[in-house]
């Protein structure tokens, strides 16, 4: 199984994926290219999975290097946490908009849930939830927030997945 | 209408027309520079550095090669 | 745009209408000093502070480690190391493990052994100020500092052919010139990567170096080390500039979103730290070791001598070095730091310490960033950046060594 971290630049991904891995942590090329992608592993429930921090990526329609790979590396996961940042909805909807046209599952990660709060911008997460068909979390990864809905949430969307896969 | 370059800082504006081609049009929409936003110059650097707008709420840098290419119209 | 976008675009602002409120829209404390620190007039004061204020903490938290932690964890060291030194008896593999007895003593400095010398200097001179840059410099990176850093000063960056992007890769080189190479790949353009590339090795000294260059030039006081500095830096600005005029092609804009700034996340501040330092140790320690022991090999066979010989006129003659120094300089292609180190003992005068320590940064990379830049560059633009870098280095230690 493996997890794919997918969002804009600076919305927190990093801090995100360290807040669900460990400290094994490898640093890699993605092959034939120079662009570097973190790869850790974390627990979910009975299995170990895998969870890639992908490039940061401001569309699928690709328009820098890293977004060609990330593009890439979208057709190997099997799970899409795609963090967003709450403070900027508007234009980080676009991949996630992307990402739901898609055939591959997607929990939205609302990061940044405490500075969009005090910024006085209000999100009504249900009806977002609704309207895109697709779970969203609100999270701050920074502090741990909403970190274990998202953690159990996953793991729902995993078993789910596992056995579609098996049936 | 006015290239973005030529916007005053601190002024508003909306954005009109984004020209060139449609994957430089994608990447300016890309970080929200697209026709209809409206925008507020923060600053320029000196020497024909980059120019510094906010758009919803973001600081984006924008060269000034590329910021010739967005019109802009003042808001009143 | 093509329909498929301006479709997207329409359907995120029903999205957004329907789900979003904004009740109050104020400008934050942070994002004023976050403005403040783009626009020039504020800006660059404020970059200058920071730069100021960064070089404070790194030689606070250096000399620090040094004198509380690692100096005392090698006065335990040091009997264990006499014993071995009793046990072994004079010989070959005394000099090789523990090296020459300074009055019947271990000098961490001079003796050059494998077990003295060859874990002294990468752990107790250079840990620390690598430790100490790293965190500091992944500080700056996670509150969001270095973008601003970058915007401020592109158009001066252009100038060198690069644009203010690069400015990341040249701070990660000041800790070690392999990531700091290694980064330059993020650049769009191959002329972009190969002047940062050239630049980096020859300008860029790593804080292994700046360590040791610290401890050979600081003897004289600060005016030495600000030479070095200075000169380095002058050689940066102007063959950036040559190789901008003389490569064809441009270098492209900046584009970028400059995050807000942020309390960093201190997990995954210090994951970043811990990954970097043990890079360092990986990559620093198994090549200070294996030059310890060439520099060994080498004394032994009597081949430095004949080195000598066949590089007295440059390093006499242009450098205005003593014989000593050769050495050193062999050893340099290997790793900066013990090289340095070489010299410690020569009783090098004031501008000799300076026009040693130039040319050292500038003549040729250690061997692992060479490894690596040979890797990015591919074998032709290698070749191309070693000669500006042996030319470019004979040239300004000769000019040195003229004025001073």
């Amino acid at each position: 199984m493996r997890i794919l971290l997918m969002g804009n630049p600076n919305v927190g991904k990093s801090a995100l994926f360290s807040r669900l891995t460990g400290v094994n942590v490898i640093v890699s090329n993605y092959p034939g290219t120079t662009v570097e992608f973190k790869k850790g592993t974390m627990r979910l429930g009975e299995q170990w999975v895998e969870v890639i921090d992908v490039p940061g990526a401001y569309t699928l329609e690709p328009t820098t290097k890293a977004e060609e790979i990330a593009i890439e590396m979208l057709k190997n996961g099997d799970v899409v946490i795609n963090v967003v940042d709450a403070t900027n909805l508007e234009r980080n909807l676009y991949l996630t908009l992307q990402l739901l046209e898609r055939k591959i599952p997607v929990i939205v990660a609302l990061n940044i849930w405490d500075e969009a709060k005090h910024k006085g911008i209000l999100i009504d997460v249900e009806r977002l939830e609704k309207l895109l068909n697709t779970p969203f979390v609100p999270t701050v990864a920074i502090t741990g927030e909403g970190i274990k809905e998202l953690v159990s949430m996953l793991s729902r969307l995993c078993s789910v997945k596992a056995q579609t896969k098996r049936g | 209408m006015i290239p973005l370059s030529e916007l005053d800082t601190g002024k508003v504006a909306i954005v009109k027309q984004v020209e060139g081609g449609r994957g430089f049009q994608r990447r300016m929409a890309s970080l929200g520079i697209r026709v209809g936003k409206i925008i507020r110059k923060i600053t320029s650097e000196p020497l024909r550095g980059p120019i510094v707008v906010e758009v919803d709420g973001a600081r984006v840098a924008i060269g000034r090669g590329m910021a010739m290419k967005v019109l802009v119209e003042v808001k009143k | 745009m093509s329909v498929n976008d301006e479709q997207r675009w329409v359907e995120i602002g029903r999205i957004v209408s329907q789900v979003q409120t904004v009740t109050h829209r104020h400008h934050t404390f942070l994002e004023k000093i976050g403005d403040a620190s783009i626009k020039p007039l504020t800006g660059f004061p404020i970059a200058i502070v920071v730069l100021l204020f960064t070089f404070q903490i790194i030689r606070f938290i250096g000399e620090g480690l040094i004198g509380y932690v690692f100096e005392p964890i090698f006065d335990i060291y040091t009997p264990l190391a006499m014993k071995l030194s009793e046990l072994l008896g004079p010989g070959f593999v005394h000099d090789v493990l523990i090296g020459t007895l300074i009055e019947g003593e271990i000098d961490y400095g001079q003796s050059m052994g494998l077990l003295t010398t060859g874990l002294f200097v990468p752990f107790a001179m250079v840990l620390p100020y690598v430790f100490a840059f790293y965190l500091v410099l992944s500080f700056l990176e996670d509150c969001g500092y270095l973008p601003r850093l970058a915007v401020l000063i592109d158009s001066l960056m252009h100038k060198i052919g690069l644009h203010g992007l690069a400015i990341v890769s040249f701070l990660l080189g000041l800790g070690c010139n392999v990531p700091g190479a290694l980064s330059t790949r993020v650049l769009e353009t191959r002329r972009q990567v190969f002047i940062a590339a050239t630049l980096m090795a020859i300008a860029v000294p790593c804080m292994a170096q700046i360590a040791m260059i610290v401890g050979l030039v600081g003897r004289y006081g600060a005016e030495g080390l600000g030479i070095v500095l200075f000169t380095l830096f002058m050689v940066w600005m102007i063959l950036g500039y040559l190789l901008n005029k003389i490569l064809k092609g441009e270098s492209p804009e900046i584009f970028m979103e400059i995050p807000p700034y942020r309390i960093p996340y201190w997990g995954a501040l210090l994951k970043k730290l811990w990954m970097r330092i043990r890079f360092f140790l990986r990559e620093a320690v198994p090549y200070v070791l294996l030059g310890v022991f060439i520099v060994n090999i080498l004394y032994a066979l009597g081949i430095i001598e004949h080195m000598g010989k066949i590089a007295a006129p440059i390093v006499v003659g242009l450098l205005g070095l003593p014989m000593g120094a050769v050495a050193a300089l062999v050893v340099g292609f290997l790793r900066k730091d013990v090289a340095i180190g070489m010299l410690l003992p020569l009783g090098l005068t004031m501008p000799q310490a300076i026009v040693a320590s130039v040319v050292l940064a500038m003549y040729f990379p250690c061997v692992a960033t060479f490894a690596t830049l040979t890797k990015e560059l591919g074998i032709v633009d290698m070749a191309k950046s070693t000669v500006i870098m042996i030319a470019s280095a004979l040239l300004v230690g000769g000019l040195l060594n003229l004025i001073l």
